[in-house]
């Protein structure tokens, strides 16, 4: 009989032997340090770029009011696209400020409701935040006035006889003005410690938020939004070209580049001036994170760069190549729905972060 | 020379089934179990998850033999909750035991049934804690009933303390054979993800990160869960080994989104210490009890000790199912739950669905118009969801107008971080597919 004691000790022994021989493997990560750079240099530069162009675009749209000609309305379009595209690059972070004053659905719900907005015109009795106005205000509104009413000529002819139509660009253009400061200056005044102090994973963590959020964008606002809604994936494939992004302006492929682009510097830590910090690439990297062999780094980068190579297969816009070569878009839809399993899937199961967008317990 | 002594044999019998105790113990468990479950249904109430969980969804899924099971309306569920909470404050109380008891069964067992995907190892084990109350004398002792019935009975025969004994047991062991898998055993998997996430944490967060804790732990883990209930029925270990209960399960709380496990359990286990040790806390209120074990036996009827022998047997057995399908069991989690495999794997999926109409028009499901996104997320990694999910598709999509369709999936699956793999055959037609206990043939083995 041997006696318990020796029992334990041996167990204990093995135990820390077994420590003794694995070798320092270690997930050596500063998770801080990457929040830290997701607020300051990602984060909140995006929010104020976007505040900026949409004070420029008020400002535009002020000076076009005081002054319809064609040069005005030149400048007013110019400001109109670099708004949309810094909307862009805010579009995967809405959570924090941004999701108490519900930025996505102020900024760029589509399609537009058209008649909505020739109603709200004529009545000139209208109030840009309430609910029933969702599909009237935005970026997708002042695409469909500035370029749904017909060429130059005939969109300054008619915004000249109809002073009320440049009244609601206007406002519309305040309230995308006025929602963007807000947001903006939430972030760097009370919510970047808020989010570099909630630094653990679970459900109201800012590294569960940023995951959660980044796919919940991709998914249904790029890869459903952009691309497959237009495509006809929720109507039997029949196409639903209207309710392409910036349809009237025909931006859309810009736009779903520039998307792309954004969530991949968000995804790897980049800055707008295009300088690398710490991102999830690092931590998968440092956590030996791998798909059927390889790096899943490396995997991600290669799928960023075959959905961007796929979008460089289109001209014009996104609706009019359904309708040239519907395959064409379909290819680039599929190699989101790729990235979209790597995203969701395999980054937060490497990572232990919780992708659930409800709180509930495990076991 | 040894060999079965019948004289041995009839001893151990008689100290594990027949012999009698005092009450204390199980009077003790009834109260615990009461407060815990008062907290654990205001908890939940709180949190929002009756709506989240029993009202938002559209669509439920159900365990294999309980489609039957009604979805509750709002003042229903609201209804049920509150007859909980009162069934709750009776069996703690000791008021109506009886139907106290048998009411937080049926309805805490309702609420699991509703929802499949809501599934947790520890609601099972309350299911079945409450089932066993059912027939305990828990209120015999220190309960209203006692001046309502004068029904007192101080002993008790022992089986009635050691069911609960049992239940726990099993509950520890077959824990700590389901990590007996030689990516838990070999890799430290799960913990090797799960711990140096938790690099936040003061003090222990620099140590989660080193690929030895996550093999420490895990042996640890093994060897708690193997020999706790060992160490916790013999007297001289009985209270280091309590000692390492508490630690453990508030470990386990405090790096896990566990819930109210850890404290169920903590609780459950003081029903392992001695009568005496329980006394002593109730001689406080109602001073030294003098009644005398009663000379004569009480007989244990024929037809009670079939059925524990049946409950047991069913406990010890039915974990072991997983052994008649051939397919992983972690991937394809055939006869996974109701097994005690707790905190086991990491694992998540993506499912796309594909309905086909029968002039060959595809449109891809918008899993959000009928599932939370919990839902979504239990569903895409749970082939019995999957299948459940794409015949209630198939009748969506008739009533849509759609002639004949067909439903296909594109599911991805990503056990213990090794890289997302197809995990459904995304050829077969799965609204033409069953849930049942046969082994699901749509699932693609794991690689």
């Amino acid at each position: 009989m041997i006696p318990k004691r020796t029992i334990f000790l041996s167990l204990f022994i093995l135990l820390f032997s077994a420590c003794n021989k694995e070798n320092i493997d270690q997930v050596n990560f500063d998770r801080d340090a990457m929040l830290t750079n997701y607020a300051d240099n990602i984060i909140i530069p995006r929010y104020e770029k976007l505040a900026l162009n949409c004070e420029l675009l008020h400002q535009a749209s002020l000076s076009f009011q005081s002054n319809a000609n064609a040069s005005e309305l030149e400048s007013l379009k110019e400001f109109f696209e670099q708004t949309y595209l810094s909307w862009q690059a805010c579009s995967s972070t809405d959570f924090g400020p941004a999701g108490v004053q519900t930025l996505k659905a102020v900024f760029n719900i589509y399609p537009v409701d058209t008649s909505q907005i020739n109603n709200n015109i004529s009545n000139s009795n209208y109030n840009l935040d309430a609910v029933n106005n969702q599909a009237a205000i935005g970026l997708p509104a002042l695409d469909f006035l500035l370029f749904g009413k017909g060429e130059t000529t005939e969109s300054l002819s008619y915004f000249n006889n109809n002073t009320n139509a440049i009244t609601y660009l206007v406002d519309v253009c305040a309230q995308l003005n006025t929602k963007a400061n807000i947001v903006s200056s939430d972030w760097s005044n009370q919510y970047r410690s808020v989010f570099v102090n909630a630094n653990g994973i679970d459900i109201g963590s800012s590294l569960g938020m940023l995951v959660n959020e980044f796919n919940l964008d991709f998914e249904r606002f790029i890869r459903d939004g952009k691309v497959g809604i237009p495509l006809g994936i929720r109507s039997l494939g029949n196409p639903q070209l209207n309710k392409t992004e910036a349809f009237f302006s025909g931006y859309s492929i810009i736009l779903l580049k520039e998307s792309i682009d954004k969530l991949e510097d968000l995804y790897t830590g980049t800055s707008l001036n295009g300088s690398d910090g710490l991102g999830l690439d690092d931590y998968l990297n440092a956590s030996n994170a791998t798909h059927s062999g390889t790096s899943l780094n490396e995997v991600i980068l290669d799928q960023f760069m075959e959905i961007r190579n796929n979008i460089n297969q289109l001209n014009q816009s996104v609706d009019y190549s359904i309708t040239q070569d519907p395959e064409s878009v379909n290819i680039i839809f599929n190699s989101m729905q790729e990235l979209v399993v790597y995203l969701k899937i395999d980054l937060p199961s490497t990572l232990g972060v919780l992708i659930s967008y409800q709180d509930n317990d495990g076991d | 020379m040894t060999g079965i002594n019948p004289q041995r044999l009839k001893k151990s019998y008689k100290y594990i089934f027949s012999n009698l105790v005092g009450i204390e113990p199980l009077v003790s468990f009834r109260i615990l179990f009461s407060i815990l479950m008062l907290i654990s249904i205001i908890r939940f109430y709180a949190n929002g998850w009756i709506e989240e969980l029993y009202l938002n969804p559209v669509f439920h899924f159900k365990y294999f033999g309980f489609h039957w099971v009604p979805a509750p309306t709002e003042e229903g569920i609201y209804v049920v909750f509150i007859s909980m909470i009162l069934a709750c404050i009776g069996i703690g109380l000791g008021l109506f035991y009886r139907i106290c008891t048998l009411s937080f069964f049926i309805l805490f067992t309702y609420t699991e049934l509703i929802d499949a995907s809501n599934y947790l190892n520890h609601y099972y084990f309350i299911s079945l804690i409450s089932f066993c109350l059912i027939f305990l004398p828990a209120n015999q002792y220190f309960a209203i009933d006692n001046l309502l019935f004068k029904n007192k009975q101080k002993y008790i025969h022992a089986w009635q303390i050691n069911i609960i004994k049992f239940q726990v047991g099993v509950l520890y062991v077959y824990a700590g054979i389901a990590k007996l898998n030689s990516a838990w055993v070999f890799e430290a998997l799960p913990l090797k993800i799960w711990l140096p996430a938790n690099m936040h944490l003061p003090v222990i967060g620099e140590l989660m990160t080193y690929s030895s804790t996550a093999y420490l732990f895990s042996w640890a883990g093994i060897i708690f869960d193997l020999s706790i209930f060992f160490l916790l029925i013999y007297k001289r270990t009985r209270i280091f080994a309590y000692l390492a209960v508490v630690i453990f399960h508030l470990l386990t709380f405090w790096l896990f989104p566990i819930g109210m496990f850890p404290f169920v359990m903590i609780f459950s286990n003081l029903i392992f210490f001695s009568t005496r040790s329980h006394a002593r806390i109730y001689e406080l209120f109602i001073g030294r009890n003098k009644e005398v074990i009663p000379t004569q036996q009480r007989k244990i009827k024929l037809i009670t000790k079939f059925l524990i022998f049946s409950y047991v047997v069913i406990q010890l057995t039915f974990p072991f199912r997983y052994l008649l399908y051939a397919e992983n069991l972690f991937w394809a989690e055939q006869g996974y739950r109701f097994s005690w495999r707790v905190m086991l794997m990491e694992k998540a999926g993506h499912a796309s669905f594909r309905v086909q109409d029968s002039s060959g028009k595809v449109e891809i499901v918008d899993n959000k118009e009928y599932l939370t996104p919990f839902q979504e997320k239990m569903m895409s990694t749970q082939a019995d969801f999957i299948v459940q999910y794409a015949r209630m598709l198939s009748h969506a999509y008739i009533k849509k107008g759609f002639n004949k369709p067909e439903v296909y999936a594109d599911v991805f699956v990503s056990l213990n971080g090794d890289g997302s793999k197809r995990f459904i055959d995304n050829t077969i037609d799965l609204s033409k597919e069953r849930d049942t206990f046969a082994s699901k043939k749509f699932i693609i083995n794991y690689p």
